[in-house]
């Protein structure tokens, strides 16, 4: 669910809970039910429990898009991998939130299980592509994947890895992992490729 | 709008009716009602045109392109009549029309026209005093019905409109695009004819016009794999000058004066910058935004080339700043600042008025218009996914991508009677237009 959503709920909310607060007292002879102060607060918990249920899908999204480059199986030690399980862990994408290039839980620890490799491997270099969704505007997304690989890259610097071994590239929405206009495609497409270089 | 009139007694009014105006060549001053620009007409009704059979060769299609053309201008209301009822007319003694019956169509303007020696003569009438107006003629260039003969009647129907309104209409005008997944710059004339790819090599995005219409700049990723801008001359199929800074240039414009560009330019860091280099210099760009905000991209030039106008992450979500150009005085366009609403890709209107851009609204973006003296702000669009608005040179026309009708397809939006009409129909995912400068005086 979008920020703006979340904010139109909550304002919903807060309007509704004013309602009940400020309610007029109904015409003489008037038929109505009236709304007690646990209906209105049943409403709101509803609304919240709503607004929760929609937030853990989202993250759940960017968690399976994580999880399905994974694999489900614990890797084995960098010294029994052999060339293809390499290529695979180090080619596995990571993923972001929506207009955000900050790493997410599941992207630090793919980010993590390559780390491992290039500490072992360190002939091998990468280039780090940048991509997003389709909803901002073109222009932009090109400077928003650049900002997910750099974040990227920074990450695996950081965690001792030479700067010499990475390029970082943007494509931004023009080369889309997941058709669709929705969460599911969207959360497959905001995410940063590895093309891998030195790996035998 | 084309409004329909039916005639079922013209052939007798035709034959009944004698001239008695006097032929005047020169339009007189009214100023007692309405508004004088050329001929008198009333604040907010277009006033109407009537369009007579053209003699000589392809008299047909110059017609129906001159009506098309003045019905797109969206400052006349254009009387349909078919070539019979029109022919009808015409009368047997030159010069003598039978203004009554024209006036009764709704007709304040007539136009004749005939085709000879290559040369497109076009006359108009004003049907209220009942003699002729303003006459011209126009070198009918290029193969019949080819791309630059159909730019020469575009030119005689401006210059009719030049007539009427004292300003051009913008028929005589092209627009760059690109399709995404595509890879390539295309080309159209400003009613839909003539498409066309302008480059061949590469992938290319956010076309932008050079001043004086005889290049373009692009956005191309080469088989290196980084963005980088190129400039091509239209006569050529290859860049002229190709420039690049960072690992990724990209959404550049031209300076009014067509001396510099100015483009983002992104760093391995992640910043994205704006900065300016001349056209065709080897030397290094010069950073505009200085790293203030992550991302500053998709600029364009004010029209006295002394500001720019583009989006910028500075308070969190795109925004549409003003600075001048060398990034010092930045101010933030919109009016309202909405925690969530995205604003970009802003133009600035050849008139200095207005800056256009999109905004979302409930998730998708829509076009706004903003008036820079007051920073009062119109939503123009509500219906699919609008964007991307690039300004005609009349200042009133906006071409926009938008998915109203499905897969993007380019539409022009009239910004005072808000009326669209689409420009592109073949394939899908049009984008980023940008409305040329006006081109009848290029040879």
């Amino acid at each position: 669910m979008t920020r703006s959503i979340r904010i139109a709920l909550m304002l919903a909310g807060t309007i509704a809970g004013t309602a009940a607060c400020h309610k007029k007292l109904p015409p003489a002879g008037a038929k109505t039910t009236p709304v007690t102060d646990t209906d209105a607060a049943a409403r709101e918990r509803a609304r919240q429990d709503s607004i929760r249920r929609a937030e853990q899908a989202r993250r759940d999204s960017i968690d399976r898009a994580n999880r399905a480059n994974q694999g489900t199986e614990t890797p084995p030690g960098p010294t029994t991998r052999t060339v293809e399980e390499m290529r695979r862990i180090l080619a596995q994408p990571v993923y972001f939130d929506l207009d955000k290039s900050d790493l997410t839980e599941s992207s630090r620890a793919a980010l993590d299980a390559k780390i491992e490799i290039l500490r072992d491997k360190p002939e091998i270099k990468i280039r780090i592509n940048g991509h997003t969704d389709d909803r901002g505007s073109d222009e932009y997304n090109l400077a928003l994947g650049m900002r997910r690989a750099a974040a990227t890259k920074e990450y695996l610097i950081t965690h001792g890895i030479d700067a010499s071994r990475f390029e970082v590239q943007s494509f931004g929405a023009e080369q889309p992992a997941a058709e669709g206009q929705n969460e599911e495609a969207w959360a497959k497409n905001r995410r940063c490729e590895f093309e891998i270089q030195g790996l035998k | 709008m084309i409004s329909r009139f039916t005639i079922r007694t013209l052939g007798t009014a035709l034959t009944a009716f004698a001239l008695g105006a006097p032929l005047n060549g020169h339009a007189q001053d009214t100023t007692t009602k309405g508004v004088r620009i050329g001929l008198r007409y009333d604040v907010g009704v277009k006033p109407g045109i009537l369009v007579l059979p053209i003699n000589g060769a392809n008299g047909d299609s110059i017609r129906t392109m001159l009506m098309r053309d003045f019905d797109y201008g969206d400052r006349l209301t254009v009387i349909t009549l078919d070539s019979a009822n029109a022919a009808a007319l015409v009368p047997a003694s030159p010069g003598a029309y039978n203004y009554s019956v024209i006036a009764q169509m709704g007709a304040q303007v007539l136009v004749t026209g005939s085709v000879s020696g290559g040369e497109l003569k076009v006359e108009s009438f004003d049907v209220a005093k009942a003699g002729p107006y303003q006459r011209g003629a126009f070198a009918l260039r290029g193969d019949a019905l080819g791309p630059d003969w159909r730019m020469s009647v575009h030119v005689a129907a401006d210059e009719v409109e030049n007539w009427i309104f004292g300003s051009r209409g913008v028929a005589a005008t092209r627009i760059l695009f690109d399709r995404k997944g595509d890879g390539k710059i295309y080309i159209i004339d400003s009613d839909g004819a003539n498409e066309r790819a302008v480059t061949r090599a590469g992938t290319c995005m956010s076309a932008a016009w050079a001043p004086n219409a005889q290049s373009f700049a692009a956005a191309c990723t080469g088989s290196g794999g980084a963005m980088r801008i190129h400039v091509q001359d239209f006569k050529s199929s290859t860049p002229r000058w190709v420039h690049s800074t960072g690992s990724l240039s990209a959404a550049p414009a031209f300076s009014p004066d067509g001396s510099t560009i100015i483009y983002a330019s992104s760093d391995d860091d992640g910043v994205t910058d704006l900065v300016s280099i001349g056209v065709g210099s080897s030397g290094a760009a010069h950073s505009i935004t200085a790293k203030r905000g992550g991302i500053n991209t998709s600029p364009a030039f004010s029209p006295d080339g002394q500001r720019i106008v583009f989006t910028t992450d500075r308070l969190g979500t795109p925004q549409v700043y003003i600075s001048n150009v060398d990034g010092t005085s930045p101010e933030v366009l919109s009016e309202l600042i909405t925690g969530t609403s995205q604003k970009t890709n802003p133009d600035w209107s050849p008139d200095s008025r207005s800056i256009a851009y999109q905004s979302t609204v409930g998730g998708e973006f829509q076009i706004f218009v903003t008036n820079v003296r007051d920073n009062s702000s119109k939503q123009l669009t509500s219906e699919g996914r609008n964007q991307e608005p690039s300004w005609a040179p009349d200042s009133r026309h906006l071409v926009i991508a938008s998915s109203r009708s499905g897969p993007s397809q380019l539409w022009v939006l009239d910004t005072e009677s808000g009326r669209v009409r689409q420009l592109t129909r073949r394939g899908a995912n049009h984008r980023l237009p940008a409305w040329s400068p006006y081109l009848g005086s290029q040879k």
